[in-house]
């Protein structure tokens, strides 16, 4: 064996890398050469002293500044309106509702087609009671309709409100037909209709607020208040805190905003 | 290090083999249970994540940049660019492994700026660092080593810095990392982004060259 042709491995030798078969030898070769014992002893002297160098300690103000800039990324990381999922703004805005024997849920939809042609993304769930109104957004092109939270955790998060005004099931029948709207625009700007919302969640349509409704919306509504299963348009009573039956006026409107800027009430 | 002399495979089987043994740097529940927060967006987790990290990716910056402000601005910048990966990060390797790839490509940015700014530099260790009265060799003195421990000469200790910095920056990543930082090779060739064959090949030429500059001195 040559010199030559152990040097490129003296270096896997050292860090013990080399297979039994190699390590013998040059372990033969190393008991026979002085020149390339040498050579590993320096490389090992020089593997030792490059371990002795010791670690540089970071100043401390240094690591309070990138604690800083993280600090503000995160809070400036909160995703915008337009990509906030229901689970972030359902909760977050509602509010609470009057007192009444009918509630009123009005129910937007904002085609947000500004940014791409032809794209439309999911608006605004708006609920109202006389005259006092809480908006919830629904997350725009989530499409799949799987939302972060469950009807259980939505319905608890309202339950000093819920007797007046149910809880709609963000997995439910009306949060899809509005996604289900999203590309498709309505034929009117807008479609009232009183609904009684049933215990177990399904709600049937009493009446159709307008002469000119387009009878296909309505269709598509009832469909969807009747959906049965698990994804009903409403949290079952038992999990809402309300009565058996609540009456509710239903407001599907159309309205265009510019992705650039948040929807106006 | 975690090679033995049992394992003679060439690259390729190496790779196999090594994946299938067990992931590469397999993450402990520690870093597991951080990482889960730090996607989650927790700033107390990223607090965490600086505390836990912020020394090693400072202390290899400082080697491959051998400058104090530069090392202090790549460190800051290696922890923006992994905020903003983090969601991408699938844990195929440990997270200082992974922040450690980072910082090399921050730093090879650097080093390409340099050389397009054609800027040159040379370092004293008696030089002061800012407004302090602190020296580069006082920044970068011996941390963690036992007094019992035998402490390089100051002589020796310059002879291989000036050494290191006259290496070319390949064979300089590479020596940094396994022999400083003390990575395994496999972990070094993640951070660097090559293939394991090549870091051995750095590996050997670089300590080869750095012996043959310490020769001069």
């Amino acid at each position: 064996m040559k010199c030559s042709d152990l040097k490129s491995k003296i270096s896997l030798y050292i860090d013990g890398i080399l297979s039994d078969g190699e390590s013998r030898s040059l372990d033969d070769h190393l008991s026979a050469c002085p020149l390339c014992r040498e050579h590993v002893n320096d490389e090992r002297q020089l593997r030792r002293d490059l371990g002795k160098l010791g670690r540089p300690s970071i100043p401390p103000a240094v690591v309070g500044s990138i604690k800083f800039a993280l600090r503000e990324k995160v809070s400036e990381g909160r995703p915008s309106i337009f990509s906030t999922t229901v689970s972030d703004w359902i909760p977050m805005r509602l509010m609470p509702l009057g007192v009444g024997i009918a509630t009123s849920l009005v129910i937007g939809v904002s085609f947000l087609s500004m940014m791409f042609a032809g794209a439309r993304s999911a608006g605004e769930i708006i609920s109202s009671d006389r005259g006092r109104d809480t908006r919830i957004m629904l997350a725009p092109g989530n499409s799949d309709g799987a939302n972060d939270i469950s009807p259980t955790e939505y319905a608890r998060s309202r339950m000093s409100v819920a007797g007046e005004s149910p809880s709609i099931n963000p997995n439910g029948a009306i949060v899809a037909l509005t996604r289900s709207l999203v590309g498709s625009r309505m034929r009117e700007d807008e479609v009232v209709v009183v609904a009684n919302v049933l215990s177990n969640g399904l709600a049937r349509v009493t009446e159709v607020v307008g002469g000119d409704t387009d009878p296909k919306t309505v269709a598509d509504l009832e469909r969807a208040l009747q959906t049965d299963g698990s994804n009903t348009p409403f949290v079952p009573a038992v999990m809402d805190n309300r009565g058996e039956n609540v009456r509710v006026v239903l407001k599907f409107k159309t309205v265009n905003v510019s992705t650039r800027t948040a929807p106006k009430r | 290090m975690v090679f033995t002399r049992s394992m003679t495979l060439d690259d390729e089987e190496f790779r196999s083999a090594a994946a299938a043994a067990q992931p590469l740097s397999a993450r402990t529940t520690y870093e597991s249970e951080l990482l889960e927060k730090l996607k989650a967006n927790d700033a107390d987790a990223f607090d965490r994540f600086v505390d836990s990290y912020s020394g090693d990716v400072f202390s290899l910056l400082y080697r491959l940049t051998e400058n104090a402000d530069d090392a202090a601005e790549l460190t800051q910048e290696t922890f923006l660019n992994a905020y903003r990966s983090i969601g991408r990060f699938r844990g195929d390797s440990g997270l200082k492994t992974w922040l450690f790839r980072i910082a090399v490509n921050e730093s090879r940015n650097r080093f390409r700026w340099w050389k397009r700014r054609r800027r040159e530099r040379t370092i004293s260790l008696d030089a002061t660092i800012g407004d302090s009265e602190m020296t580069l060799s006082d920044v970068i003195a011996d941390r963690g080593i036992s007094p019992e421990e035998e402490v390089l000469s100051r002589e020796r200790r310059a002879a291989l810095h000036a050494a290191l910095l006259d290496l070319p920056i390949a064979f300089r990543e590479a020596v940094i990392l396994v022999d400083i930082e003390g990575l395994s090779y496999e972990e070094s060739a993640i951070a660097l982004d090559i293939g394991i064959g090549t870091v051995k090949s750095r590996i050997s030429r670089g300590r080869e060259e750095l012996r043959r500059r310490l020769k001069a001195f």
